[in-house]
């Protein structure tokens, strides 16, 4: 790059910069923070118990055979920021606790839940939520969801650090069981949980490590019928399968 | 005399903590969201959390700015990380949870260039974003970033090379 290019791109740079000068924040953002701080000292003790138990099984530590299904009534752990596809006028069903993990050296539970928040049907949405603090996302549900063909309605990848990778799913009335085919040749089942609608299912299924990445989904029905397999290189990527990069968690 | 000294400790404390939070709090968010985070305040606040049980770090005002940058930095690398995977991999994002970096970048008419640097990587991005947004020095770069002064140097010139390689592709 020419000294003119570079001129002018750093002089494009510092005024974009501006964009972000009037950057707002919520006009209660202490109260919340002292309200962080309370949840994270009653939690304290529990989280060095819990710290211990990692330690022995590894910087992160998840797999199928650890993996613990409860149902929730949404008043676990508390979840960060501002939250309606959890609040209970707008879940279609209940909030299930899919998974215990650890991430960032804290435990973490992972939450799922159909949900409908603006009426345009139902989503299926995830969280992780450690103390104070929580993070997740929403997955419409497939616009071909009717169609024979379709039984994995929802689909939904994630990767983090610690080469985390997770699948989140949710299937139709008609599938019975779901395997999750690792690309190390392993299968697991997975853990269906009733959504609450329509007679569906969802599981989460969250692996990091050393731990296989899951490479390909079977649902079958009744009758022990396949009634879709999905590649999830084909949905989400050639890169999901790629090697993955551990690194250190965030500090 | 001894619980009043810790109990004015404690207080002391507590008083540079909150005086931190209304100083540094919007610095924080305005930090997470021109890395790009979803949810700028959730990051900031996390990172004020992580401050509060770190009382030696406290003493010192700049260090505690120094560590609630790191800490910013590094949270939104990691959330980046999963939630730049579930944009691409899921359906369309609800038009509720529009994020800030969006409501912000909608008013400007940089926000090709914005764009642009949200596809860097994360090591380029928080080097273009902390040197030309935030003004700080190598030094304090290398401290947000946790790498030495040389590899700032390095992810700055080569993010500016991908800016640019990215900006020509747009255009």
């Amino acid at each position: 790059m020419n000294n003119e290019r570079l001129d002018e791109l750093e002089h494009d740079l510092r005024v974009a910069g501006r964009s972000f000068d009037d950057v707002e924040v919520s006009p209660d953002a202490w109260q919340e923070n002292r309200r962080r701080l309370r949840t994270a000292d009653s939690a304290r003790g529990r989280r060095v118990l819990l710290t211990a138990a990692a330690g022995v099984a590894g910087v992160v530590a998840i797999g199928a055979a650890a993996l613990m299904a409860q149902t929730s009534d949404g008043s676990g752990l508390p979840a960060g920021g501002r939250d309606a596809t959890f609040a209970t006028e707008n879940i279609l069903g209940p909030i299930v606790q899919a998974e215990q993990l650890t991430l960032d050296g804290r435990p973490t539970v992972h939450e799922i839940v159909l949900t409908d928040t603006t009426g345009d049907g139902p989503d299926l949405c995830d969280r992780f939520v450690a103390e104070g603090s929580g993070s997740g996302s929403c997955t419409r549900r497939d616009l071909d969801a009717d169609a024979p063909g379709v039984a994995f309605d929802w689909l939904s990848g994630t990767e983090g650090d610690g080469g985390l990778r997770g699948v989140l799913a949710g299937v139709d009335a008609r599938v019975t069981r779901v395997q999750v085919w690792m690309d190390n040749g392993d299968m697991v089942l997975a853990q269906l949980h009733p959504t609450g609608w329509d007679d569906t299912s969802m599981f989460a299924l969250t692996l990091a490590g050393d731990a296989p990445t899951p490479q390909r989904l079977v649902a079958y029905g009744r009758d022990g019928n396949v009634l879709q397999t999905v590649d999830l290189a084909n949905r989400f990527g050639r890169t999901w399968l790629a090697p993955r990069t551990q690194a250190p968690p965030a500090r | 005399v001894t619980s009043d000294v810790y109990t004015d400790v404690v207080e002391g404390v507590e008083l540079v903590y909150e005086q931190l939070f209304h100083g540094q709090f919007r610095a924080m968010v305005r930090l997470a969201a021109m890395l790009g985070a979803d949810d700028p305040e959730d990051l900031a606040q996390e990172a004020f959390v992580r401050l509060h049980g770190r009382a030696r770090t406290l003493r010192d005002p700049q260090a505690a700015v120094g560590y609630l940058r790191t800490t910013v930095v590094n949270l939104t690398r990691s959330r980046l990380r999963h939630l730049s995977v579930a944009r691409r991999h899921r359906e369309p994002a609800r038009p509720e949870v529009a994020s800030a970096e969006h409501d912000a970048v909608r008013r400007e008419s940089s926000r090709e260039l914005v764009s642009a640097l949200g596809r860097l990587s994360a090591r380029h991005r928080e080097a273009l974003v902390l040197r030309y947004w935030l003004d700080l020095t190598e030094a304090e770069m290398a401290d947000a970033m946790g790498v030495s002064r040389g590899t700032v140097k390095s992810h700055v010139s080569r993010g500016l090379d991908a800016l640019a390689a990215l900006l020509e592709e747009t255009r």
